[in-house]
């Protein structure tokens, strides 16, 4: 027998080992326990996570955009900076001499 | 074959029908997304039957396999906004209890130790809820299986047992492809080679 036919032929057989509780309720008692749950009126604590949820959500958004913001504000600022020093020329006196600095 | 076990048979076939094939099931996931929390039991009673056996296979004991059937549809309820349209519901919840099984393995790995000290640890896997194990072919094979190491052994149950396929294997237990194969070549080596008394003198 080859390899493949042997599988073939053990998965044939391995079928009947699929489940089959001893127990004939679970088949009505598993749907009833399944609505139970999801039918349940919402606790206090899963009414605060229902609430919060899209309020931390918001906040995250919020938080995510000011840094974003003010990233982008320090570097316009440092950029200008540098640009108003390049334009405007630093003058040192040492020992009665004059040192210019300028672009 | 008994009437019981030809129902079962039917109905896993039923299981495995795709959503196309259902507007009951396209249907009823509709009706939930809208609030209607009683349509769920359409898709409670059409996959219960595959969602509690594959538990079963991979916990090995009944009450928690029922616990984790339990677990993955309520799982699936509340968080049935993320599932697409138009896609089957079978997949997603056997990925969903296969990934709680896999979980209560993981936990029960942690705890070993404990477990093999514990004064009765047979009663951890209950054969006793397999009815076909009364059956000396049946019983051969489920304890070659269980002899695999434990990712062998829930591959090679949902492909040979379940029947599902290398991808929708994949797919549930979150392996890739290739090592869905692997993990199937190797137990079916070891499989051979423990049931060769079975299987080598068939010439079919």
């Amino acid at each position: 027998m080859t390899e493949d036919r042997f599988f073939e032929k053990l998965r044939e057989d391995a079928a009947r080992l699929r489940y089959e509780p001893k127990d004939a309720f679970l088949w009505t008692r598993l749907p009833a326990r399944i609505r139970e749950k999801i039918q349940r009126p919402a606790d206090v604590s899963q009414m605060l996570a229902r609430w919060f949820r899209p309020i931390a959500a918001s906040f995250l958004l919020l938080a995510a955009g000011a840094a974003v913001t003010v990233s982008w504000v320090e570097r316009a600022q440092s950029a200008y900076a540098v640009e108003s020093i390049a334009s405007h020329p630093v003058e040192i006196s040492v020992d009665g001499d004059t040192f210019s600095f300028t672009e | 074959m008994p009437a019981g076990r030809l129902m079962f048979a039917v109905q896993s076939e039923v299981d495995r029908t795709p959503t196309e094939a259902d507007p009951n099931e396209q249907r009823a996931i509709s009706a939930v997304k809208s609030g209607d929390a009683g349509s769920y039991d359409y898709l409670v009673s059409k996959y219960m039957k595959r969602v509690v056996s594959i538990a079963w296979g991979i916990v090995r004991n009944a009450d928690d396999a029922e616990d984790l059937a339990q677990e993955a549809f309520v799982k699936a309820y509340q968080t049935i906004e993320r599932f697409k349209g138009g896609e089957p519901f079978g997949p997603w919840i056997y990925r969903i209890v296969t990934n709680l099984a896999l979980d209560v393995l993981k936990h029960r790995n942690r705890f070993r130790h404990e477990e093999l000290t514990d004064s009765h640890p047979a009663a951890r896997g209950d054969r006793a809820d397999l009815a076909a194990v009364s059956n000396e072919l049946a019983s051969r094979i489920d304890a070659a299986i269980q002899a695999l190491p434990e990712m062998q052994r829930v591959v090679a149950r949902l492909f040979l047992v379940e029947h599902f396929e290398h991808a929708e294997i994949a797919a549930m237990t979150q392996l890739s492809e290739g090592t869905v194969r692997s993990h199937l070549s190797l137990a079916r080596a070891k499989l051979r080679e423990r049931l060769a008394d079975l299987y080598e003198g068939s010439n079919d």
